[in-house]
């Protein structure tokens, strides 16, 4: 019964006249509420949105990324100085991308390197193969370039080098033995010795640095005894050189220096040409070509047949117009140089009988 | 309120067309400035939608919205004036004979509202959390913090004060 009289000044509170919200009050409300509800949608939508544009951006850059390198292979490949340059094959497992910073120091390099000691530069006789210098070969991309070369040299090449550096030594021989012909028969007069003969043998062959100078198609074919002592314990290394490109090569040092069994792969670049030459897919119906030492003795008497000729032909010619002296003195050296075998018949049996 | 947390902006309109004018009437008699009651009002209303996400069913939804009222209004009414000692008012008017039931006009309304004016400001709060949110006086409790029988109390002093007023 007492609650009562309290319930009814309650409801004589609600009843009472009060506030009404305004409709600008009540829009602005509704429009915070319905703002809010949208807002909520929208972040949804956003990271959907952020993350789709994430995804597809991350994959196209990685594509990207991908594609650069193998498009910029070709571009900073070195131009073809050389026809052995030019051979377009890639060695299986070397790296496609070339270090557009490396090639050209390369590249600026070559013609002073073509000359330098022995092993150090033409492997296949071929002057656009310079040797690397270690401190700007240190990259993947300059091992991966030097195995390319030493690789993609054809037998084919080799033998139309080798062919035309035998000419090279041949015309060389022939002017040097004119120029003997001129000087001995008025200076010493007698034949030549073994140390004149040695000499003459090494101004053919080692003169690969004039040579490729002037002619740097012509290759110039490496001192046996020199290139290949080098070559066999180095050969190893320089085979492992594209996957070890990392290693510094002290390439300066071992110039004046003998190598040393555990030498970088640069300097065994003719010794490591046995094995890269190996690498290269010779066709079957090309021919072998020979062995380097095969080639060597070759030159060396193909040399000595051209000067016996140059003299036989001047024994000739002083036969022929009576000058005795310069004859006996021609067949002296002759007698002591050349043996009876290789005597034309008709000057053996006629100056030299048995 | 789960309806309009959940996205739907209609659910929200329900709401308020059920409790505008209540919540409007109880900040506006709690604070006694129109104005302020209208800002109240709407930080109210903010608060609730900024808090929806949050919002657990585990009592009223007009307990949940008076009680984010009330701390708004109070925070104001402190800021506003100093605390009032509701302690003081140890005097207990006499309401058995009051004649509640000519409570109908205007007049005697107006009366009851200006009478609501005079008390202070726990008293009338929990006199138009009562009446404005239909609160229960457990609800009246957990809004105010305090315990049921300090509601009880206060809600007696405060109605005493106003059926003195009446007469």
């Amino acid at each position: 019964m007492k609650r009562e009289p309290d319930e009814l000044m309650i409801d004589a509170l609600r009843r009472a006249p009060g506030p009404v919200p305004s409709a600008e009050l009540t829009a602005a409300v509704r429009a915070r509420a319905v703002a809010a509800v949208r807002r909520r949608g929208l972040p949804t939508w956003i990271n959907v949105a952020a993350a789709l544009v994430l995804v597809v951006g991350a994959a196209s850059w990685l594509r990207v990324a991908e594609r650069v390198p193998e498009a910029m292979a070709p571009a900073t490949m070195p131009p073809p100085a050389s026809p052995s340059s030019t051979a377009p094959a890639s060695a299986p497992g070397a790296p496609e991308a070339f270090s557009s910073e490396v090639l050209p120091a390369q590249m600026e390099r070559a013609p002073e390197k073509t000359g330098e000691g022995p092993g150090s530069a033409n492997t296949f006789g071929t002057p656009a193969t310079p040797p690397v210098d270690p401190s700007q070969a240190d990259g993947p991309a300059s091992a991966a370039s030097r195995a390319q070369a030493e690789v993609s040299v054809s037998p084919e090449l080799l033998d139309s080098d080798s062919q035309r550096a035998e000419e090279a030594v041949a015309k060389k021989v022939e002017q040097s033995s004119d120029k003997l012909g001129d000087v001995r028969p008025e200076g010493h007069g007698a034949a030549l010795d073994d140390e004149e003969r040695a000499m003459a043998a090494q101004e053919t062959v080692p003169s690969s640095a004039p040579l490729a100078a002037d002619a740097p198609q012509e290759p110039f074919v490496p001192d046996p005894a020199l290139a290949l002592p080098a070559a066999k314990p180095a050969a190893p290394s320089a085979m492992q050189a594209p996957a070890q490109p990392s290693e510094p090569t002290p390439y300066s040092s071992t110039e004046a220096s003998p190598p040393a069994p555990a030498a970088p792969p640069i300097t065994q670049s003719a010794p490591a040409a046995v094995p890269a030459f190996s690498l290269a897919p010779a066709p079957s119906s090309a021919p072998e070509p020979p062995p380097q030492a095969v080639r060597e003795l070759r030159d060396e008497t193909r040399t000595t047949d051209a000067l016996s000729d140059a003299r036989f032909a001047q024994l000739r010619a002083a036969l022929a117009t009576g000058d005795a002296e310069r004859a006996e003195a021609l067949l002296d050296a002759l007698k002591r140089e050349v043996p009876r075998e290789q005597w034309p018949s008709d000057l053996a049996e006629r100056h030299w009988p048995r | 309120m789960l309806a309009y947390a959940a996205g739907d902006a209609r659910a929200f309109d329900a709401l308020y067309a059920r409790f505008a004018t209540r919540l409007l009437r109880y900040l506006t008699r709690l604070v006694s400035r129109p104005s302020v009651a209208e800002e109240l009002f709407q930080d109210t209303w903010q608060r609730a939608i900024d808090a929806r996400q949050r919002y657990q069913p585990t009592a009223r939804f007009a307990a949940w919205l008076f009680r984010i009222a009330h701390h708004l209004a109070i925070d104001h009414i402190r800021r506003e004036q100093p605390q009032v000692d509701v302690s003081v008012l140890t005097h207990l008017p006499d309401t058995s004979a009051a004649p509640l039931q000519a409570i109908e006009d205007e007049a005697q309304l107006q009366r009851l509202v200006d009478a609501l004016d005079t008390l202070p400001a726990e008293q009338r709060a929990v006199v138009l959390l009562r009446a404005e949110g239909d609160l229960t006086l457990e609800e009246i409790a957990a809004t105010m913090n305090t315990g049921r029988e300090t509601i009880k109390s206060r809600l007696r002093y405060a109605l005493a004060k106003l059926k003195e007023a009446l007469r």
